[in-house]
């Protein structure tokens, strides 16, 4: 059987565990009702439409790469920030969040985001993030991208919450991620969430393994609106960590939403990335976010200041999705406007889309 | 329109505004007295930052240390605070404090990086009154500097 009938067989296969459970939990008419809703829903949820690959920019279609896009599972999210996800859905169906999310962010769920985007490939981050957005671990991400090895690739990551006492066993255990999973590319942080600071020299061992492995490292920068992020400038500031990126000249940092302060709705970072990108060979951008709706009134601004700056060959396109059905799609369709706006040539989004991507990460350029 | 159609809605409306509100969280006063030290002649009149943290928060996988309670200002020297300990979203009480001796408001920058920390573990809690001493003398280090410690080596 095609993986994607299997993936929608499971899905389906699911649905209706769990339409089961509701009707013997809420018994017969109450619990076909519910079921019914939960199916309406999900129907909703898969309404995007499969888009023909990639973007048309002056009449030349271009390859899209999603360098950041999320999965995890509901159980292992922090229950205040269960809380913030469940904002997005009405009142009464809140219970329905658990199968919602594990649905949306499963390998299946994400490659659906990418095709309804039009979108490539994508890299799918790791988290060990307890104080706030939660676990996703090294395993589950190589499960997930197992999917479709082709066009999910892994980022892992490391938990770093106990470092005084078990910092060797992360690295050892993250060293053996990023050796021994299948299709690990990358590695992924997030100081602000993880409660570490940039500046710390304590954790450099971890920026030492990336760089000797040649696997670059997706790193969040600014702050962030989920409960329980550290909004200090130590551990938001890129500039805080210009002492690891000098000290590691082999270890590549992609500076995650580009220093877009998403909680302030402000670029207050955005030139301090910028000016790390023009004087260090070993640094990068990603604009996660900033063709959200949150970032509307900035996005032409940043997408300038790129432009100014002569950037385009160090910023590699990402959205932070899927976070709701047709986020990928439409934070892909707002970027490329923007940068059409903004003057961007052809080869200068190409750059962006997906060449940078593949130039980074070692890969053959993707094809249409 | 039918009955079933009308049931159908008043259902569906039950379930899009019905369930209650989200309820406070559960708390109990505690207050924290105690000095606060550094070195002497150092950052003399300038800020601390105290802030509260549960030692440990959450069950499982997720269980971790160091989840932020609240903050409140301070100085060098004796101090005595009060706030409402969360008693439902984590355990234990830990103080961390640091002094600002540049006064810039921030905890060390890449260039400056003069100001200081320390951490106290509160030993008997829970309790509506808890006495520690908080001595500052790292530089530039968080929370997660000091907490969980570095195991004791055991003797030879």
């Amino acid at each position: 059987m095609p993986a994607e009938l299997t993936a929608r067989a499971d899905e389906f296969s699911a649905l209706h565990r769990y339409a089961v459970r509701v009707e013997n939990a809420f018994g017969g008419g109450m619990g076909r009702l519910i079921a019914v809703a939960l199916c309406c829903a999900l129907v909703l949820s898969a309404c995007g439409g499969k888009r023909e690959p990639g973007v048309v920019v002056d009449g030349q279609r271009l390859a899209v790469v999603d360098l950041h896009l999320h999965t995890g599972t509901f159980d292992m999210t922090p229950p205040r920030f269960q809380a913030r996800i469940a904002e997005r859905i009405p009142r009464g169906f809140k219970w329905s969040m658990g199968l919602l999310m594990d649905r949306w962010l499963s390998g299946s769920g994400i490659l659906g985001h990418l095709d309804d985007g039009g979108v490539s490939a994508g890299g799918v981050f790791a988290l060990y993030s307890p104080h706030t957005t939660g676990i996703a671990t090294n395993e589950f991400v190589a499960e997930q991208i197992a999917a479709d090895p082709s066009r999910l690739f892994g980022f892992a990551s490391i938990r770093v919450d106990q470092w005084n006492v078990d910092a060797e066993e992360q690295l050892a255990a993250f060293e053996a991620a990023l050796t021994e999973l299948d299709n690990m590319v990358g590695v992924k942080l997030a100081h602000a969430h993880q409660q570490f600071r940039f500046d710390d020299p304590r954790f450099y061992g971890i920026y030492e393994i990336a760089g000797r492995l040649g696997k670059p490292i997706y790193l969040h920068t600014a702050t962030s609106p989920n409960p329980g992020v550290r909004m200090e400038p130590p551990y938001t500031n890129p500039y805080y960590l210009e002492d690891a990126i000098r000290r590691y000249p082999d270890t590549i940092f992609i500076l995650g939403h580009a220093g877009w302060d998403t909680l302030n709705r402000k670029l207050t970072y955005v030139d301090a990335c910028i000016d790390l990108a023009q004087r260090y060979d070993n640094v990068y951008m990603e604009p996660g976010a900033l063709g959200a709706k949150r970032a509307e009134q900035v996005l032409a601004d940043f997408v300038g200041r790129i432009k100014k700056g002569n950037v385009a060959h160090k910023l590699i396109y990402g959205s932070d999705g899927p976070q709701f059905p047709g986020y990928v799609a439409s934070h892909l369709d707002a970027f490329v406007a923007a940068m059409q706006a903004a003057g961007f040539t052809v080869d200068e989004m190409r750059l962006v889309l997906a060449d940078n991507f593949s130039r980074v990460f070692n890969m053959p350029a993707f094809e249409l | 329109m039918s009955v079933r159609l009308l049931g159908l809605s008043g259902v569906l409306a039950v379930l899009l505004i019905g369930c209650a509100a989200e309820e406070a969280p559960v708390t109990t006063p505690v207050t924290v007295v105690g000095a606060i030290r550094a070195p002497e002649g150092v950052g003399a009149g300038r800020p601390v930052t105290v802030n509260l943290y549960h030692a440990w928060a959450l069950e499982g996988p997720l269980r971790h240390p160091l989840e932020f309670i609240g903050s409140f200002p301070a100085a060098v020297g004796e101090f005595r605070h009060a706030f409402d300990y969360p008693v439902e979203l984590g355990e234990g009480l830990v103080v961390y404090a640091w002094l600002d001796t540049d006064g810039d408001g921030v905890l060390c920058t890449p260039t400056g990086r003069t100001d200081i920390a320390g951490l106290t573990v509160a030993d008997a809690f829970p309790a509506a009154e808890v006495a520690l001493d908080i001595e500052l003398s790292a530089p530039c280090a968080g929370p997660d500097w000091f907490f969980p410690a570095v195991p004791a080596l055991s003797a030879p």
